[in-house]
Order: C-alpha cells, then sequence, then structure tokens
C-alpha cells in the first residue's frame, strides 16, 4: 500500500495552482526582465560599454566575491515568490477540509479505506512541504534560465562569461540556502497553518471568518479589557524572531567593483540552524499537534450534521 | 450462519428528533436489503451509523467491526455510494481509477476498466464533464472492482433517466452481486429495485416497523378488493390498511391466512409501494 503518497498525489492533482501561479510570475518576470534588455539594447547598442564593463571587470573580482554577488543576485530573484507561495498555503489550508464537505465528496473519500489522520496530515504536509518545494521547483528553472541569459549576454560582450555565471557553488549554496529558507518558514508557519485547517474542518460556511475573526476578537479584548497583546506579540513574534534564526549576516563582508569603484558590501547572508533546538519552533510543534487532533476530530464527525 | 450486520438498540436523536429509537435488526450475508422509509425517517442515520459516519449509542457490529472504532480497518470490506454525484469534480477519470487503486487493497484495475470499457466514458475527461449518469456509471465501475463484501447505496440513482437508472440495477445484479456479498439500498423509486429485493426493511420515525424477507410477504400479507356489500365482512378481520379504488374498497391483510380473505373478492400480495402506504398511513379510508 502507498496511501500517503497517494494522498499527496490527489492534492497535487486537486491544486495545479501550486505551480502554476509561481510559473505564471516566473513568466512575467523573465518577460519583463527581456523587455528591460531590449530596451537598454536598443537604446545603447550592443554591446554596450555598462556590459562591456562588467565581462571586464567581472573577471577581475575574487571568486569569493563573485559567488557572493551571484548568491545575492539569485536570492534577490527569488524573494517576490515567496509573497506568492504564503498566500497559496493560506488559501489552501484554509479550503483543505472545507471544500470537498461543500461540494460532498468528502462522502466519496470517506467511502475509502483511509484514515482521517492520513487524510489531515496529508494536507498538512502538502500545505508546507509540497507548496514550497514546487515554489521551489519554479525558482530553479527562472534561475537557470536567468543564468543562461545572463551569460549569453557576457559572452556576447566579449567576456569570458560562462563559467563566472555558471559556478555550481554559488548556485548549489543559493539553491541548499532557499531550500532551508522554505523549510525554516514552514516550520515557523507550522502553528498558523494547524490553525487555518482547524477553521476549515470546523466551518459550515465561511471558514475564512472562522480562521480570522477568533484571533482578532482575542485580540480586541486583551486591548480592551487587559491593554495587553499577547497573541499580537505571539504571532508577531514568530514572524520577527523566529526567522532570524534560521540566517545570519557573516561577518566577513565582501567589496565588488562597479564603474570602477569598489563598493563594500557589508556581510552575507548565510544559514544557520538554531531555529532547529528553540522554544519557538518547539512550542509551535506543540500547539499545531493539538490544533491537528482537533481537526482529525472534527473531520470524523462533521460531515454528520448535513 | 453468523449475520454480516447486528444492530441492538442503536438509538440517536438530534435535538428532540430521534433519528433512531431503539432499532434491532441483523442482516445475513448474499442479501439485498431495500431499507425503505419517507424522509426523515432515520434511512440515512441508520446507514451513518453502519458506515461510521455518525455517533450513535446502542451495540453495533459490522463485518465483526465496530464501525465506530475500527472504522478504518472495516472500510476495506465496505462500499458506498452515498447519493448521486459525490465524486469530486475537479478529478480526471484516470486520476480517480489510480486513486483508488492506490488506497484501496482489494481494488483490481482490470475490473474497472473493463466496466468502463462498456460505456462511452474517456478516461481524460474530468468528471465535472461527464453527464450525471455517467459520473454514476463512473462510481459503479469503481466500486464494482473492489472485492468488498457489503455495499450501501443511498438513493445511488436520483435523478438518474429511466436508462441509467435500470442499466445501474443490471449491472449490479449481473456482475457484481453473489452469494458472498450483501447490498444495502435506500431509494424512492421503490418499484424499480422490487424486484431484485430479498428482504424489506421499512423505517418510520426511527423505528423499524417491518422486516421480512420478500419470500415471506406473499404468506403474510394479501391485498383484496371488496365489492361494497361486503365491506363489513372484511373490516372485521382487522385489516391494516383500507382505501377506496374505482368504486371498490381495496383492504390489506397482515397475517390473515389467505383462504379466509381469499371469498372476500379479488386476491393479490400487496406491491412494495402499496405495504409501505399501509404501513405508516395504517387504517384511512
Amino acid at each position: 500500500m502507498n496511501t500517503f503518497p497517494a494522498l499527496i498525489k490527489r492534492e497535487r492533482w486537486e491544486h495545479p495552482a501550486f505551480w502554476i501561479v509561481p510559473a505564471a510570475f516566473a513568466g512575467f518576470v523573465l518577460l519583463s526582465a527581456l523587455m528591460a534588455v531590449s530596451t537598454a539594447l536598443y537604446q545603447f547598442g550592443f554591446p554596450g560599454t555598462d556590459i562591456r564593463e562588467f565581462a571586464a571587470e567581472a573577471i577581475t573580482i575574487a571568486a569569493e566575491d563573485r559567488r557572493q554577488l551571484l548568491r545575492m543576485g539569485l536570492l534577490s530573484l527569488a524573494v517576490p515568490f515567496n509573497i506568492f507561495l504564503v498566500g497559496l498555503m493560506f488559501f489552501y489550508a484554509l479550503g483543505s477540509l472545507y471544500d470537498d464537505r461543500r461540494d460532498r465528496s468528502i462522502l466519496f473519500w470517506k467511502s475509502l479505506p483511509v484514515s482521517d489522520v492520513e487524510t489531515v496530515m496529508s494536507k498538512f504536509a502538502t500545505a508546507l512541504v509540497l507548496a514550497p518545494l514546487m515554489t521551489f521547483a519554479v525558482i530553479v528553472v527562472v534561475h537557470l534560465l536567468a543564468l543562461v541569459v545572463g551569460a549569453g549576454i557576457v559572452l556576447a560582450a566579449g567576456g569570458e562569461g560562462w563559467y563566472l555565471v555558471f559556478d555550481p557553488i554559488a548556485v548549489g549554496y543559493t539553491w541548499a540556502m532557499l531550500l532551508w529558507g522554505l523549510l525554516a518558514q514552514s516550520l515557523v508557519f507550522m502553528p498558523f497553518v494547524a490553525w487555518l485547517m482547524l477553521a476549515s474542518a470546523w466551518a459550515k460556511k465561511a471558514p475564512f471568518l472562522w480562521a480570522v475573526v477568533p484571533p482578532a476578537a482575542v485580540m480586541m479584548l486583551e486591548a480592551w479589557f487587559f491593554r495587553d497583546s499577547h497573541l499580537a506579540l505571539w504571532i508577531g513574534n514568530r514572524i520577527d524572531k523566529a526567522l532570524p534564526m534560521a540566517f545570519q549576516m557573516s561577518e566577513r563582508g565582501f567589496s565588488v567593483r562597479a564603474h570602477g569603484e569598489d563598493v563594500f558590501v557589508e556581510g552575507a547572508l548565510q544559514m544557520r540552524f538554531d531555529l532547529l533546538w528553540s522554544y519557538e519552533l518547539w512550542s509551535g510543534v506543540v500547539i499545531s499537534a493539538v490544533l491537528l487532533v482537533g481537526a482529525v476530530w472534527l473531520r470524523r464527525y462533521r460531515a454528520e450534521a448535513e | 450462519m453468523t449475520a454480516l450486520i447486528k444492530a441492538k438498540g442503536l438509538r440517536k436523536h438530534y435535538g428532540t428528533v430521534r433519528a433512531l429509537d431503539d432499532v434491532s435488526f441483523e442482516i445475513q450475508p448474499g442479501r439485498i436489503v431495500g431499507l425503505i422509509g419517507p424522509n426523515g425517517a432515520g434511512k440515512t442515520t441508520a446507514l451513518k451509523a453502519i458506515l461510521g459516519l455518525a455517533h450513535f449509542d446502542g451495540e453495533l457490529e459490522v463485518l465483526g467491526f465496530d464501525p465506530r472504532k475500527q472504522r478504518h480497518r472495516m472500510m476495506q470490506e465496505v462500499c458506498f455510494i452515498a447519493d448521486v454525484a459525490t465524486l469530486p469534480r475537479w478529478m480526471r477519470v484516470h486520476q480517480a481509477i489510480s486513486f483508488v487503486e492506490a488506497v484501496h487493497p482489494r481494488f483490481r484495475r482490470e475490473r474497472a476498466e473493463h466496466f468502463l470499457s462498456r460505456t462511452e466514458i474517456r478516461r481524460d475527461s474530468k468528471i465535472k464533464a461527464l453527464s450525471k449518469g455517467m459520473v454514476t456509471q463512473l462510481h459503479l465501475a469503481l466500486v464494482m472492482a473492489i472485492d468488498a463484501r457489503l455495499l450501501v447505496l443511498d438513493e445511488p440513482t436520483l435523478g438518474l433517466d429511466i436508462l441509467y437508472r435500470k442499466e445501474f440495477y443490471t449491472n449490479l445484479l449481473n456482475d457484481y452481486f453473489d452469494a458472498e456479498r450483501t447490498i444495502i439500498v435506500t431509494t424512492h423509486q421503490v418499484e424499480e429495485i422490487e424486484k431484485i429485493l430479498t428482504d424489506l426493511m421499512f423505517i418510520h420515525h426511527g423505528r423499524i416497523v417491518l422486516n421480512e424477507p420478500m419470500e415471506n410477504l406473499e404468506n403474510r400479507f394479501a391485498e383484496v378488493m371488496v365489492a361494497s356489500d361486503r365491506v363489513a365482512e372484511a373490516r372485521a378481520l382487522n385489516p391494516i390498511h383500507e382505501r377506496e379504488v374505482f368504486g371498490k374498497r381495496l383492504f390489506i391483510f397482515d397475517g390473515v391466512e389467505r383462504s379466509r380473505v381469499a371469498a372476500l373478492g379479488e386476491l393479490r400480495t400487496p406491491s412494495v409501494t402499496d405495504l409501505f402506504v399501509a404501513k405508516l398511513q395504517g387504517v384511512t379510508a
């Protein structure tokens, strides 16, 4: 039996948005970049002075600095994709245990020997692992295309392009950082996703309101009656404090030559793994477990009142 | 022979409404049981209890399992089609086949393919693009490809046109049903399944008002058309139902010897529909 992979595959079939949304955004990014490049070529001719200078200077930069530069470029290209990913995760979790009750297909799923624990866990894993991996795959494709275009331009400008750009150490490290970043984000967001799934399993209508109104009400009551904001702080802290535990700035900065001048960049982003044994992570795991037990229980019996 | 389903003292209420009021019954293997009742009588609640989809009080054993605690294990040998069109609309036909194959140890893909090859259903169609009749054909093909001991059908042909309805039950009888399997079916179209049932169960206000093998109906119930001058004689035999048809009076008797009522007029075995009305309405003018 391979129930769990089949359940994950089912989610992938049901939600092509996991790759369509980042792919559409990637198309938009690549198209904008091509337009920018072609405009520049039209205005300044080819190869322009800038490109020729860059091609000539790129080789003079120390290998380690060049890698840092490449990493920064590739990472900043990846960041906007994460905004879409977070949106996808949010709406997926919100509908995960609600949509099939609304269209009654839950009666089909429940006619098969799949336990509610397996179902709920497959959806939890889909939000936290499958969705980020699909976005990661799209980003990798975007990176490769960007590198091909970049190398092509440099080569055409007479520089020794391709080996500067296709630096396996830099590219590989970037991808490792991206994967770790996405995983860290999922670890931090775990209780949020579990909460959304609980609201999704609970709601007979409007899961969005069930997900948003209770925490908002708690925050307001806290503020009015106790002049306090534990919940808001707790949520804010997860985002502010937990993610920095996955990355740090290196002590050693690097310098880059641009337009004949040295530009010094202070520090470079590095991975760190303090998150894995942090209070923030493990309290989140415990809270998620409690919320998921509730979601499983609701999944078991919520269909009955129809 | 051990019963496939043993229910004893099932109770369930929604607020003040008793959906199941001390219900007890047994279902033997190799039977096709028609569970008949008006809307809100408790049919669906009874089925949900059997399928482990609802809380209830009382003792219930399905294939030796407690549906409340061992649902997961039980569902390997139980199939159900609840209502029409519960197949997920976004799924493609080949995905539905692959999914069931992956999660169900008793599913045989060749059988599903065989049943589907008799239909016009294309493997790459999305379910939402299929007609209602085709969705039912697909669902039935998936279910018949599972080697299960109990099949529960809750209004499986609701809203289908007559050709599909007929074909549904024909396929079920010819290609699926055998002495090892049991089918429980609820439907509003009683006339259509009357001939395939082996057992009849009426449920009303959460109680079982009739539970009888079909072959016993003939001995137990009699329907007589009585001319107006012998009505008093008929009434004296405690009919369970009486109504006027074409100027004559029609009586239904329960447990009265046929020889005693045969003299009163034209004697028949009541249809399931008439019996249903008789049992539920009782004696009305």
